[in-house]
């Protein structure tokens, strides 16, 4: 089974841009409020801020972080090396979220082949199995979410892909995970109990998120360093994971061999969570 | 704090089977799948639960320039959003009201904040 994604944004002016990602939102209420997603994520990070002591340093992090790990991998459009005083200064979208907390639209696709192993053209090729694929849903509606640090569908989603597939959340060496937005790699954390509860700007300040850390997360250097062509992000986290699995990753996690990888949609209407392992 | 006329209450839609209130009638309740609604006045006070400012406004909104918008946890329990008429002061845990409907069509409140803390 050949499963493809492919999008392309970068022919729309970033008002069409805006608008057409608008349409994903709840357009009974929620847009016609005003609200556009870098405005969710600026609400999240105000309550984020509001509830766990989160600062503006602790989320530069995550894009100092995920913009180094692009420079590394060729297929990233937007890696850069950036310092905290660029993120600092980088133009105000929707407050606190500054340009360099947003992930840049792109164009882009990506393909995966799934098949029985039998059906492998090379037999010696490390094999990569699919342990747990796992979609959920949650609300629509920004009120509908009583916690705006967390979305449901996301922690739903963990929770089962960690029952189907018999890992823990301690077994996973890399994830791959949804960060269109900076504070959303935080929450996201989160959610997928990969780190606690009100600690993903504190882990990712102190180093516990990057290539050495306690849980690797986008060594690709995520949405954030490589665009999010939105039609092709979902498989090509997969096709990340599989070549940090295959040992083949220009910016490889040492000695992976489970990974994960986090999608969502909407105003946290849509998850997918897969994990992946190698097999021996 | 500018001054605008305070809202005595504000309308919400009431599940007739399970009594769950929502902002807007939805096509079906999202609690027990009832499709029978009736529109009950709820209270416009509550505390700001946060809020953000656009400066990308999507093409609707282009005119506007800026804009707030904030999520309100109003006392009756509800959570619902809308448009903050922001002050530089204003902070999350902020006491708030409502002021006027924005969007008669979609029925969105304007909040501004009435007290601090």
């Amino acid at each position: 089974m050949l499963v493809v994604g492919v999008e392309t944004m970068t022919h729309a002016s970033t008002t069409e841009m805006t608008t057409a990602l608008n349409c994903a939102m709840d357009n009974e209420y929620d847009g016609m409020s005003g609200l556009t997603f870098p405005g969710l994520f600026g609400l999240a990070w105000r309550a984020h801020a509001q509830q766990y002591g989160t600062t503006r340093e602790d989320i530069a992090a995550v894009v100092i972080k995920n913009k180094a790990h692009g420079l590394k991998n060729p297929l990233a459009q937007m890696g850069a090396d950036l310092s905290l005083e660029q993120v600092c200064a980088s133009a105000m979208i929707a407050d606190p979220l500054q340009l360099f907390d947003c992930c840049p639209p792109s164009d882009g696709a990506a393909a995966v082949v799934v098949c029985a192993k039998e059906l492998l053209a090379q037999p010696n090729q490390p094999r990569i199995r699919v342990m747990a694929s796992v979609q959920t849903s949650g609300s629509a509606r920004i009120a509908q979410h009583p916690d705006l640090c967390s979305f449901d569908a996301t922690v739903s989603a963990a929770q089962q892909a960690y029952k189907q597939s018999g890992v823990l959340a301690a077994d996973i060496d890399l994830v791959e995970l949804h960060d269109c937005f900076s504070i959303a790699e935080i929450i996201d954390s989160e959610d997928l109990g990969l780190v606690p509860r009100g600690e993903g700007g504190r882990w990712a300040s102190q180093g516990r998120t990057g290539m050495q850390g306690d849980i690797v997360i986008n060594p690709s250097g995520g949405l954030l360093a490589k665009g999010h062509p939105v039609g092709a992000t979902g498989v090509g986290q997969i096709v990340e994971v599989v070549l940090q699995l295959r040992a083949e990753h220009a910016n490889q996690v040492a000695g992976a061999t489970i990974g994960m990888t986090h999608n969502l949609g909407g105003t946290g209407v849509a998850c997918t969570v897969h994990i992946l392992g190698r097999e021996a | 704090m500018s001054t605008h006329t305070l809202l005595p209450a504000l309308t919400a839609y009431q599940c007739n089977d399970c009594q769950t209130l929502t902002q807007r009638p939805p096509m079906a309740c999202a609690h027990c799948l009832g499709r029978r609604f009736s529109s009950v006045p709820v209270t416009a006070t509550g505390t700001l639960a946060s809020w953000t400012t656009i400066r990308k406004p999507p093409m609707r909104f282009k005119s506007e320039g800026l804009y707030h918008v904030g999520v309100f946890d109003l006392d009756n329990g509800m959570r619902i959003s809308g448009r903050l008429l922001h002050e530089a002061s204003d902070q999350t845990g902020d006491r708030v009201q409502a002021v006027a409907i924005a969007d008669a069509a979609s029925d969105i409140p304007i909040f501004k904040v009435t007290s601090h803390g």
